[in-house]
């Protein structure tokens, strides 16, 4: 890229694609990474989706919806830095770097967020984003079974899963909820 | 497995809310869409800015640790292949530039609005061919035809044997009845290695191409030859070789002409006629950002009317500046004037978009639903069909259709434009 022209104007002279797709597909994207990641740096993690959509947007063949492709990215990014950030979560509480629990908090409407985001984190990355595809953002299980290149039964079995183990994770402390 | 985990299981709506509680809000924060690009276009547009230092540092003590232990082997290793080839020549075409061997003889077939055919009967060139322009680039080389996708690739043909290395993109490599999709890194026959350029010469390889004509204005006639041009004596030189136009083809034009930049040794005339057309872009989009749109408009309409390199690109902005600060039916009269000059311009389907835009700006329904279903039949797979089947499926709700509504928006994520969409089918 010419430093002539500024990487504005070259997204803007190219001539489709990635201009278009950041445009029209961002609000997309950061739903289902917000969603997925949970928590954490949503904004870092919509940039890490983008640059791999650039990086590979030639490769977009229009065999699947883009949006499907935009998905499985974002599925892919979301859950490689998911899993990065248990394995170093993991490390520190070996080392004893893990600050301990925060003490309940006075809001019960934090409280109780905070122990659904740690039941959530009792789950695999995979169950997670079923659970949550499914339930709260309404995606169909074949949606989410196409976008992920899996079949059907695959992403049922999960969901299936990914319930029990919520519940389990989350009813003990939990029984206001029921 | 179970019978329940092979069936859609039912929705959980308590579930559904408590889940809700922990997880970010699916709402971008405002201003996020710009923080994003900005660090977008810092990230992949910058030029780097130099290295830290523990950068440089971390680097040399690879580098000594890595000849301490390679050292010995490496010096009795043969001359490794990645020595860079020194061009010999440059072409430059409407939407491509190549590095030629001091063996290369290229034919060029039709440089056109149809596409570029190249005919390599003897060395090596390395082509830079600029993605997206719709048009075919084709590299036939003895028995091999090299059909470009994009972006950076080398042939060869070398006593007969043609040979092709991709360096970027993708290119379709058919030789004996054979094609195969090469990508970057892949070469055919494998492990071929053909061409490696100094980073300077890359940079001028894949420097921004112009598609509507050669970056150098045409060589003149063999009798008009300056020698002064070129430091290089014409017998020795690569042939590059225009195909005989016919009287009404493109080619015969003297600017749709392929040109050859011999060694760096361009005329300063030839330098001028590449940087003028650009400059006076740059100044019609400055004047854009400075918010002096009527200037700006000026500026993109003189460059358009002037026929060069860039009037494409002005034409559009003429269409886009109204369309952005709203006055539609001014936008309305600039898309008629691109598409009667463009006809299959490269913006058509950005035009398109704009026209929509503008019919629903005027509250002309039934020309937006038009619009939508003539893109829709065509670029059903565009990255912008959403918003064409945004107006199909309001169009469709309105008129009581609320299934061919909910149709029309199978592909489009849910969020406010969808539901607006379907406002009228609530309930039904």
């Amino acid at each position: 890229m010419q430093g002539t022209r500024s990487g504005v104007e070259a997204l803007e002279r190219a001539p489709l694609v990635f201009a278009d797709v950041y445009a029209e597909h961002f609000a997309f994207v950061y739903r289902v990474v917000a969603r997925l990641a949970g928590s954490g740096d949503v904004e870092d993690l919509v940039q890490e989706v983008f640059v791999v959509v650039h990086r590979r947007l030639h490769e977009f063949r229009g065999d699947a919806r883009l949006t499907s492709w935009l998905f499985r990215i974002a599925y892919l990014t979301v859950g490689a830095h998911v899993r990065h950030e248990r394995l170093r979560r993991r490390v520190r509480e070996v080392f004893g770097r893990e600050p301990a629990p925060s003490a309940p908090h006075p809001s019960e409407e934090l409280e109780r967020a905070r122990r659904v985001q740690a039941a959530l984190d009792r789950l695999s990355f995979e169950q997670r984003s079923a659970l949550v595809l499914f339930e709260v953002e309404g995606f169909s299980g074949a949606e989410i079974a196409e976008a992920l290149g899996v079949p059907s039964g695959t992403i049922f079995r999960r969901l299936h899963d990914a319930r029990r183990a919520f519940a389990a994770a989350y009813a003990p402390s939990g029984k206001e909820e029921q | 497995m179970s019978a329940e985990r092979e069936r859609e299981p039912e929705r959980d709506p308590e579930l559904a809310r408590t889940l809700a509680l922990a997880l970010a809000s699916p709402s971008a924060r405002p201003g996020a869409e710009q923080r994003v690009a900005r660090r977008l276009e810092e990230r992949l547009f910058a030029t780097p800015r130099g290295w830290p230092a523990w950068a440089v540092l971390g680097a040399c003590a690879l580098c000594v640790a890595a000849g301490v232990l390679l050292g010995p082997r490496l010096l009795r290793a043969p001359a490794p292949p990645s020595a860079t080839t020194a061009p010999h020549s440059w072409l430059a075409l409407r939407a491509a530039r190549a590095a030629l061997d001091d063996k290369a003889t290229l034919r060029v077939e039709h440089d056109d609005e149809r596409g570029t055919e190249l005919e390599l009967s003897a060395g090596t060139a390395l082509f830079h061919v600029k993605k997206g322009t719709g048009r075919s680039f084709v590299v036939n080389a003895g028995s091999a035809r090299v059909e470009v996708v994009g972006t950076v690739f080398a042939v060869a043909l070398a006593k007969g044997r043609p040979s092709v290395e991709v360096l970027e993109g993708v290119v379709r490599y058919t030789n004996g009845g054979v094609t195969q999709s090469l990508r970057a890194g892949e070469s055919a026959p494998a492990g071929t290695h053909l061409f490696a350029l100094a980073p300077a010469e890359l940079a001028r390889l894949r420097a921004p191409v112009n598609v509507a004509g050669p970056t150098v204005p045409a060589p003149p006639a063999a009798s008009d030859a300056a020698p002064a041009a070129s430091d290089s004596p014409a017998a020795s030189a690569p042939a590059v070789v225009p195909a005989a136009p016919s009287p009404n083809s493109a080619a015969a034009k003297p600017r749709e002409s392929a040109a050859t930049e011999r060694n760096r040794a361009a005329p300063p005339a030839a330098a001028a006629a590449l940087a003028a057309p650009a400059d006076a872009y740059q100044r019609a989009r400055a004047l854009e950002r400075q918010g002096s749109l009527a200037e700006a408009a000026s500026a993109y309409a003189a460059i358009a009317a002037a026929g060069g390199a860039d009037a494409e690109d002005a034409a559009f902005a003429l269409a886009r500046l109204p369309a952005q600060h709203g006055d539609p039916n001014a936008a309305l009269g600039a898309i008629a004037k691109y598409r009667a000059e463009f006809p299959a311009g490269r913006y058509a389907r950005d035009i398109d978009v704009l026209e929509l835009n503008a019919h629903l700006a005027t509250h002309d329904d039934d020309a937006a639903t038009r619009d939508a279903d003539a893109f829709l039949a065509h670029f059903g797979n565009d990255a912008r069909a959403w918003r064409f089947r945004v107006v199909r499926a309001t169009g469709r709700a309105r008129a009581g259709d609320c299934d061919g509504a909910r149709s029309a928006l199978e592909h489009v994520p849910d969020g406010a434009a969808k539901t607006a969409a379907l406002a009228p089918c609530l309930g039904r």
